[in-house]
């Protein structure tokens, strides 16, 4: 068994058909390198070849009015720096991102590579639930749309075939009366999240609730939708004895581990204390306070 | 000379070396190649305390690439309790074999087909376990104390009057117990070796460490071989705060070097980094402290444990920590008692604020919790209770010099806005509140122990247009030592510090010198470096007062002249009494040959006596209650620093000090698996350090107050700024929800639990 | 066999295909300036510019770096004349070991060439990803804002 990181091959194809090519040529063995800040701090030692995508159309942010699509090679700071998430629910794009990690990491790591190495961890993904993304995914064979709920499969592992890359997410329009937040916390100012939680809310004109979306992350073996704090919010006006009864059930929801970062009570009782945090900023925001 | 004449001393001047340094252009250990040069690699243990039944290194000796493998069989050069490879294996990442190949990778592959039996034996990890008579026993053949498993003999045990009286005379008695972690040095630049020997049988060995001469001492020792034979060259150093002061590490990489006849590097990769450098020492503190209900202390008392790991390297840890308990506050009766105990995890030794920090955290939060529990500000608590001048400090018999502790306080409350502040609760924001805390501190400065008067060492040499070519024992391991001992022989002889080259430590050319250690380096080189220079200033005064035609006492140097105290402009550049004195010669060879041995001088300097170097430390936090989370708000660090001779040098020591200190009040903890003993957090991503948006305002005041044992009056400041902060912190979170917090690190976790419990 | 364009200057370097840019710059290139301080990505000492960004040159594969180009500290004074920011480190004691300086200073560079007035804020984020164990980062980040403003006046770069 091979036990170091040891590639053999290097490809830097221009073209997305040229590096599905590969993908299917070269199966397992091979693995596409974007940012480069998950796969060479991990250095796996089954890579035999890199397929560098970087140089693939895939660093682009556009709205078409129906849908914000974001390129997989999107970087944090590109996101981070766009002028489309300063207002609206999309703004926890950029809020997130900010809060990701130091400023080098910011310029390199991809957002699709954030969601692909589907760290429990990962700031990305809950964002992307809340604002209801989906991921679309191509290969030789064609293309498929899975919701980023579906993408997960556990600690670091995904629905992804190995002839597949994940190249574009598409974010619906929000709702009018929208608001959404995210919450990471941390050890320190730089650091990967204990907990993080995003929650996006819908209002209607006479304020009840239309819709509400709970992500958290850290807290089970992949990012998770609170759904029965959601199923609490929905079609009620949410007065603060409901976010903290909606925040209790989301913390009940959750599945955390203890490590080295935490223990599991910790990320239980914080669970809570972030959808609290979390629901109040978005509840704000939809009001447009 | 009075302090207004100064003029290159107490100046904030760019330290010299950090031109070379801004572009890149310095060259550490890690940047150096030899020709033909091969990389090295550690086996490392997996168990935490096994026996090697049986090693197997020919398959890894057959990997192509591979030059040499080393295991206990040929390497088990004992020093002190730890041998250079053994066959035994005390805590996880004890060295096992290694190897020596011609790229990294082949020495990282190698690693892996060295076959290794071994015999696992029960391991012990927490230092009170290790102190019970059924533990296992780590080192069977070193003085451990009858029927106290591992608890290293002796146990250090001192103090002044008579406690048990003393708890009989008070009103209150407090018990407390205390712990401490494990804290990381994190030296950006990883401990780096390079060895090569050449056909004579001489050894040359590149290394990044605080202590040139002791690492020489090392390889001598370990290599049986005479220290002349061993040359130390220490280029640039990226890093120490105690990490670095010899390893058996470097008696390895000399003994692949000679196997292979090959240069040899050994670099630490990160992970090895965390893993073998010796820490600061886990600790557990039992307090037992007497008052009246005045706030007069009747009795203090201490039981310290140290956990000192695999190997005894933090024994003095234990030997010295008692001096904390009983030079600040004066009391009658102190009993200090010190165990030194071995574990199965990682060797613990110094770091920065050696044998203080960890005690302060103790001794300085139950000063505080008394203080609120007799209901007396802890400021003025300290005040009342804190030693005069004149009192006989009992832990030396020395005279206290008090001076600055006062002006620390004073200075360091009104900054942060103590009497306004304190006692308040302050609520932001809804769930957040503000708090303010404090605490003193006193180190070495040094000599306090007399085997710690080790003298400083400086060698000056003079060229012929009056420049300077100053060479000394200790390392400039980035604190400015090179630079400060620059401003000290260019303040005495009178000259600009452009004109005063230092050189980086080659034990062939340099004087001997100690270790970068004990806040020591300026009190005794710089000393040595004026007295150099006062010899040299001397000898040119010789020759000035005959060109000038005064006596030699009536002179003054200054700005590269000498001259008549009371006719200034009667003087003589230094470079012309120089030329003059060398043989008058149509050849200005001849003319610069007679400079050159008629001018010059080497010169030690012990440190007469301990003068303490005062601090005191404010901290404002804020607490969120939520989450348990701690934000430094302002932290102001008052230190009495004797005399700053470059001020910009000083507040970086005290600046950087906070940044190591105030992560580890808060969120540095070197952890480690409590049934394996493996360390979990061998990487930047999980040992927490402070990045640039975790720092909070900073507040450097420097108290001067000349101290008459140090150098143009300074005191050593390397280490007082990490001491006092955790305790003020910690009871700045105590100001802001009313817990204390006394296991450090302050996580959130810890915080939100005592909060539950309050 | 790649070609990397380093301060300037085209190198044709041989590459193993997971050779970081740090190593090559280092062990190939001889450009020691910039550091492995962890090789992971977590402490910065090894910041370089691609394309005018801060990247971390441990995590990048030499062969990404090819067509880019890439500074590093080596390359930021002009001869002997010293960047602003070079200078203001080394007048404002910004230096103590040194070894996460030439990281710092790159950092602080892309921050400047964007944005010449930045916030003490802003430029502590800048430097996030460079840690320090020396000085604090109280005097670095009074190097970067006193250099920025030299800038503005018009001092050189």
């Amino acid at each position: 068994m091979r036990k170091f990181f040891r590639p053999r091959e290097y490809f830097k194809p221009e073209t997305l058909e040229e590096a599905l090519n590969l993908l299917a040529k070269y199966g397992e063995s091979a693995r596409p390198i974007a940012g480069g800040t998950d796969l060479l701090v991990k250095k796996p030692p089954e890579v035999e070849y890199l397929i560098d995508i970087a140089s693939l159309p895939l660093d682009y942010i556009k709205n078409d009015g129906e849908y914000l699509k974001i390129g997989s090679l999107s970087t944090f700071h590109s996101i981070e720096t766009s002028s489309l998430f300063k207002e609206g629910a999309y703004r926890i794009l950029a809020e997130s991102a900010h809060d990701f990690g130091q400023a080098t990491v910011k310029n390199m790591a991809t957002i699709g590579g954030n969601v692909c190495s589907a760290v429990p961890s990962a700031d990305f993904p809950p964002v992307l639930m809340v604002l209801d993304a989906k991921a679309k995914i191509v290969s030789l064979a064609g293309e498929r749309i899975v919701s980023m709920e579906e993408f997960f499969a556990g600690v670091r592992k995904t629905v992804l075939r190995s002839d597949e890359l994940l190249v574009e997410f598409q974010i619906p329009k929000p709702p009018p009366h929208t608001g959404a937040a995210f919450y990471k916390l941390g050890r320190t100012s730089v650091d990967i999240a204990l907990v993080n939680a995003a929650a996006r809310i819908t209002l209607r004109s006479d304020g009840v609730c239309e819709d509400a979306r709970i992500a958290l992350g850290a807290v089970a073996p992949t990012p998770i939708r609170a759904k029965g704090a959601e199923k609490l919010l929905r079609k009620k006006e949410i007065d603060e004895a409901l976010v903290e009864e909606a925040s209790q059930t989301a913390s009940e929801e959750t599945k955390p581990i203890s490590d080295v970062r935490s223990s599991a009570e910790y990320r239980k009782e914080m669970s809570k204390v972030l959808v609290k945090r979390v629901l109040q900023k978005s509840l704000k925001r939809a009001k447009g306070e | 000379m009075s302090e207004k004449e100064l003029s290159v001393v107490g100046k904030p001047l760019p330290k010299i070396d950090a031109y070379e340094k801004a572009v890149g252009k310095a060259r550490y250990t890690v940047d150096l190649n030899l020709p033909g040069m091969l990389h090295a690699k550690i086996l490392r243990s997996p168990y935490a305390h096994a026996r090697i039944l049986k090693i197997d290194t020919s398959k890894a000796e057959r990997l192509p690439g591979v030059k040499a493998v080393l295991s206990h069989k040929e390497a088990r050069i004992i020093l002190g309790d730890e041998a250079v490879l053994d066959d035994k294996v005390r805590y996880v990442g004890d060295k096992v074999a290694a190897v020596a190949a011609t790229s990294e990778e082949a020495a990282e592959e190698a690693l892996e087909l060295i076959e290794v039996k071994y015999e696992v034996l029960p391991a012990v990890f927490d230092p009170e376990e290790a102190m019970k008579p059924e533990a296992p026993i780590i080192h069977p053949d070193v003085p451990l104390v009858k029927g106290k498993g591992n608890l290293r003999d002796p146990v250090f045990d001192y103090g002044v009057g008579d406690v048990e009286k003393g708890f009989k005379e008070a009103d209150y008695v407090f018990e407390n117990r205390y712990t401490t972690q494990r804290q990381a040095h994190c030296c950006l630049e990883p401990d780096v070796g390079i060895a090569s020997w050449d056909p004579s049988g001489k050894l040359t060995y590149w290394t990044s460490v605080q202590g040139a001469f002791i690492v020489r001492g090392i390889l001598a020792r370990g290599l049986n071989m005479p220290e002349n034979m061993i040359r130390v060259i220490v280029p640039p150093v990226g890093g120490g705060f105690g990490a670095k002061y010899g390893r058996l590490e470097d008696v390895l990489c000399a003994l692949l070097a000679k196997k292979t006849g090959r240069p040899v590097k050994l670099e630490c990769s990160r992970e090895e980094e965390f893993v073998t450098t010796r820490v600061r020492s886990y600790s557990v503190f039992w307090t037992k402290t007497g008052v009246k209900k005045d706030g007069t202390f009747t009795a203090r008392y201490v039981r310290a444990i140290i956990d000192m790991g695999a190997y005894a390297y933090g024994i003095y840890m234990a030997q010295r920590a008692g001096a904390w308990l009983i030079t600040p506050y004066s009391c009658p009766n102190c009993r200090y008692e010190g165990y030194a105990v071995y574990t199965n995890t990682p060797s613990s030794g110094a770091f920065r604020g050696f044998s203080s920090v960890p005690i302060h955290f103790a001794l300085e939060s139950e000063i505080n919790r008394i203080a609120e529990e007799l209901g007396i500000d802890p400021l003025e608590f300290r005040m009342k209770n804190r030693r005069k001048t004149g009192e006989i400090n009992p832990y030396n018999n020395v005279p206290i010099d008090a001076k600055g502790f006062d002006e620390c306080m004073v200075k360091g409350a009104e900054r942060i806005g103590w009497r306004r502040k304190r006692g308040r609760r302050e609520k932001v924001e809804g769930v957040k509140r503000r708090g303010v805390g404090m605490a003193i501190s006193v180190h070495f400065a040094p000599a306090l122990h007399p085997d710690m008067l080790v003298p400083g060492v400086a060698e000056i040499n003079v060229n012929a247009d009056g420049t300077i070519h100053l060479l000394i024992g200790v390392t400039d391991i980035g604190q400015g030592i090179n630079t400060t001992c620059a401003q000290i022989a260019a303040e005495e002889l009178g000259v600009r510090l452009e004109d005063v080259t230092v050189s980086n430590i080659d034990t062939d050319v340099n004087p001997w010198g100690w270790l970068v250690a004990a806040s020591s380096t300026l009190m005794q080189t710089g000393g040595a470096v004026r007295a150099a220079a006062a010899k040299v200033k001397k000898q040119l005064f010789e020759h000035a007062a005959k060109m000038l035609e005064v006596p030699p006492e009536e002179l003054e140097a200054k700005d590269r002249r000498i001259y008549v105290k009371k006719e200034s402009e009667r003087g003589i550049e230094i470079s012309d009494v120089i030329r003059q004195a060398g043989a008058p010669s149509i050849s200005p060879y001849f003319v610069d040959a007679k400079a050159a041995y008629t001018f010059g001088a080497k010169a030690t300097y012990t440190v007469p006596m301990y003068i303490p170097p005062w601090g005191a430390q404010f901290a404002e936090i804020e607490v969120d209650t939520e989450t348990g989370q701690v934000k430094v708000l302002r932290l102001v660090a008052a230190h009495d620093v004797g005399k700053a001779i470059n001020v910009s040098i000083v507040e970086g020591q005290i600046e950087g000090s906070l940044q190591n200190s105030i992560g580890y009040a808060l969120t540095e903890e070197l952890m480690l698996d409590k049934t394996t003993g493996q360390v979990l957090n061998p990487d930047f991503l999980d040992y927490k350090i402070l990045h640039t948006t975790d720092m909070p305002k900073i507040d450097v005041i420097l108290v001067e107050t000349n101290s008459p044992a140090g150098v143009f009056g300074a005191k050593g400041v390397g280490e007082m700024g990490h001491i006092p902060t955790a305790a003020a912190i910690a009871d700045a979170v105590y100001d802001a929800v009313g817990v204390r917090i006394k296991e450090l690190p302050l996580t959130p976790e810890k915080i939100l639990k005592a909060l539950r419990e309050r | 066999m790649i070609k990397l364009n380093v301060n300037g200057e085209i190198h044709e370097v041989r590459v193993k295909p997971y050779w970081t840019l740090l190593r090559v710059l280092r062990n190939e290139l001889g450009l020691t300036g910039a550091k492995l301080g962890c090789g992971r990505g977590e402490c910065g000492a090894c910041t370089v510019l691609m394309d005018g960004k801060p990247i971390l040159s441990c995590l990048t594969l030499a062969a990404r770096a090819e067509g880019k180009k890439i500074v590093t500290i080596e390359g930021l004074a002009e001869g002997l004349k010293l960047h602003p920011l070079q200078e203001a480190f080394i007048k404002n004691g910004a230096i103590q070991c040194g070894f996460c300086t030439s990281g710092m200073i790159l950092s602080a560079k892309a921050l400047l060439d964007r944005n010449l007035n930045p916030t003490e804020e802003e430029v502590r984020e800048a430097l996030s990803g460079n840690l320090c164990r020396c000085t604090g980062y109280v005097k670095p980040v009074k190097a970067v804002l006193e250099a920025a403003e030299i800038m503005r006046k018009g001092g050189s770069r």
